[in-house]
């Protein structure tokens, strides 16, 4: 009877744990922005990218303009793409809580190759282990014209138990 | 060793067989090999049955003894007693502790961002990447000018 007693116990205790992490929901906040030098004494931000100010401020642009932010809810085992520009995609897959509260996501930038026959190539793939609310920034993918793409992520966690 | 031929006689009125009893008495009062003897008889019957009397199980008695053991047995199942029950009981306090530590301390401090791979197909085009002071993590991708 003692040793049933004991294993239910750990059940018991075991379930809120398991609840905490399986039902862990995430989302990715992602601002898209091209970074270019223009003759200007005064460094101009966009609309929108107040929440980033602080990490563009590290980089050696005086212009910054938003090509998009948007805000992307996951589902269960979804890969999703979303379309940065004309020339770039980046594609990601459902974030995966870990133990240690970080989420593992692997991460895709695609675009066509410059030589021929032209096809899908990754500028980037990187595997990553995200902190929530913990900012990532990519940059030094190039633009048509000058200047770069740079794309800020960050993770955001909300417990669907609750 | 001194014997005497009343010797048997003398036993045999202990044990209550003496024909002679008489004839035996008078024989005890006048041979102090024969007083010797019938003391140290008496004293070892004395010794004996200061023993405690053993308990004799009779036939009819036997089956009520064999149902009194059984119900003792099963009782004793029945009832989680000793190390046993000690031991199960601190398992489990064990088990409540640490899994209330576990979840009143949550699962410990979350670390900073951590990039395990990066990689590029771009034609003469470099990965890098590091973490700054404020937890930002920067991969930077370092294309040759005219690849893209």
């Amino acid at each position: 009877m003692f040793r049933s007693l004991s294993v239910a116990l750990m059940l018991v205790l075991a379930f809120p744990w398991s609840v905490a992490y399986g039902e862990a929901r995430s989302e990715l906040k992602l601002w898209v922005v091209e970074a270019r030098s223009v003759e200007r004494e005064a460094t101009r931000f966009d609309i929108g990218l107040d929440a980033i100010h602080r990490v563009l401020s590290g980089l050696p642009h005086n212009d910054y303009r938003n090509v998009s932010t948007e805000t992307h809810a996951f589902n269960d085992q979804e890969v999703t793409r979303i379309k940065l520009t004309s020339d770039y995609t980046l594609e990601m897959n459902t974030p995966v809580a870990g133990e240690d509260g970080r989420f593992r996501v692997r991460l895709r930038i695609l675009t066509q190759s410059k030589e021929p026959p032209r096809k899908e190539i990754e500028a980037l793939s990187t595997e990553l282990l995200l902190r929530p609310d913990k900012q990532v920034l990519v940059r030094g993918l190039k633009l048509k014209d000058e200047g770069e793409l740079v794309l800020v992520l960050a993770l955001s966690v909300s417990d669907d138990a609750s | 060793m001194k014997t005497c031929k009343w010797t048997s006689k003398v036993e045999r009125l202990l044990d209550g067989e003496s024909q002679e009893q008489e004839a035996v008495q008078a024989h005890l009062a006048v041979c102090t090999l024969c007083a010797s003897h019938q003391r140290t008889l008496l004293q070892v019957r004395a010794a004996l049955g200061a023993e405690p009397e053993v308990p004799v199980l009779s036939d009819n008695q036997f089956p009520a003894f064999m149902e009194g053991i059984q119900a003792e047995v099963s009782r004793s199942r029945q009832r989680p007693g000793g190390m046993w029950a000690l031991m199960s009981l601190s398992a489990a306090a064990l088990v409540i502790a640490i899994a209330t530590f576990s979840i009143f301390t949550g699962p410990g401090p979350v670390k900073a961002n951590e990039v395990e791979s990066v990689s590029t197909q771009l034609n003469d085009a470099t990965v890098h990447w590091d973490n700054s002071d404020d937890g930002v993590t920067t991969i930077w991708i370092s294309i040759a000018e005219d690849d893209v």
